[in-house]
């Protein structure tokens, strides 16, 4: 299992485009993605689940991959999320 | 997922039917959010497709809602291009994340006037976000509906 912290700078916070762009990667991985945020668990593969989890800019999250391509899902969603359109 | 469930839902909005594709925005005109139609909105009322959970509405933007039906079916009904940055002005939802709302429910009203000319679109992408790979949806492109006409799209 591997996992980040990662403080949200997006205005738009995480709206409909930068998550889908997450959702489609994390979709692709082999692993388990887990997005904590406010102590509650949100699949990363479930578009409605992670737009539902009030994610906003200024928002801290932790991203938790666990599964065979852990390490190269976490660091491609880590730069999605760096680099999330508005 | 069984195809009746797609043969009863109703328009949520009642407008010009749009191909995803040709929707003005490259994340759902490349169906990156999953397979849908698109509607361009003749009025600001957004209803219920069927019975379901509000599973997410940001109660700061209201500009998005999506709904998880009965079955686990989900759909996303997203009111114009960029209208998140609108930070919810002309928006008015009449329902909260985590209600349980019947089919032909008032979802949300938007002032169209009030929008139109602050968002490059009011194009609206209506999105199944967790069809099976492989399952498309058509819509007769051009063809208007109204709020709770069935049966003007099909799903393979």
């Amino acid at each position: 299992m591997v996992q980040q912290e990662i403080t949200i700078t997006n205005p738009t916070g995480f709206h409909a485009r930068p998550a889908a762009l997450l959702v489609a990667r994390a979709g692709k991985s082999k692993s388990s993605v887990t997005i904590i945020h406010n102590d509650k668990k949100v699949n990363a593969k479930s578009m409605l689940n992670l737009l539902g989890a009030g994610i906003r800019q200024g928002s801290t999250i932790n991203l938790v991959v666990e599964g065979e391509d852990e390490a190269e899902t976490l660091s491609d969603l880590v730069r999605l999320i760096e680099q999330m359109p508005e | 997922m069984p195809n009746n469930r797609f043969a009863q839902f109703r328009s949520p909005i009642q407008g010009r039917l749009v191909q995803l594709e040709q929707v003005p925005d490259p994340v759902f005109a490349g169906k990156i959010m999953g397979e849908g139609f698109a509607i361009e909105p003749q009025t600001g009322d957004v209803t219920a497709p069927f019975n379901a959970t509000v599973t997410s509405l940001m109660e700061d933007t209201r500009h998005a809602v999506g709904l998880t039906a009965e079955d686990g079916t989900e759909v996303l009904i997203h009111f114009g291009i960029d209208t998140v940055k609108l930070g919810g002005a002309g928006f008015v939802s009449l329902v909260a994340q985590g209600d349980e709302v019947k089919a032909g429910q008032l979802l949300l009203q938007i002032d169209l006037e009030q929008i139109r000319d602050k968002v490059p679109s009011l194009v609206s992408p209506v999105v199944f976000t967790n069809l099976p790979e492989g399952v498309g949806v058509t819509v007769e492109e051009g063809r208007t509906v109204k709020a709770g006409d069935v049966g003007f799209f099909s799903v393979k």
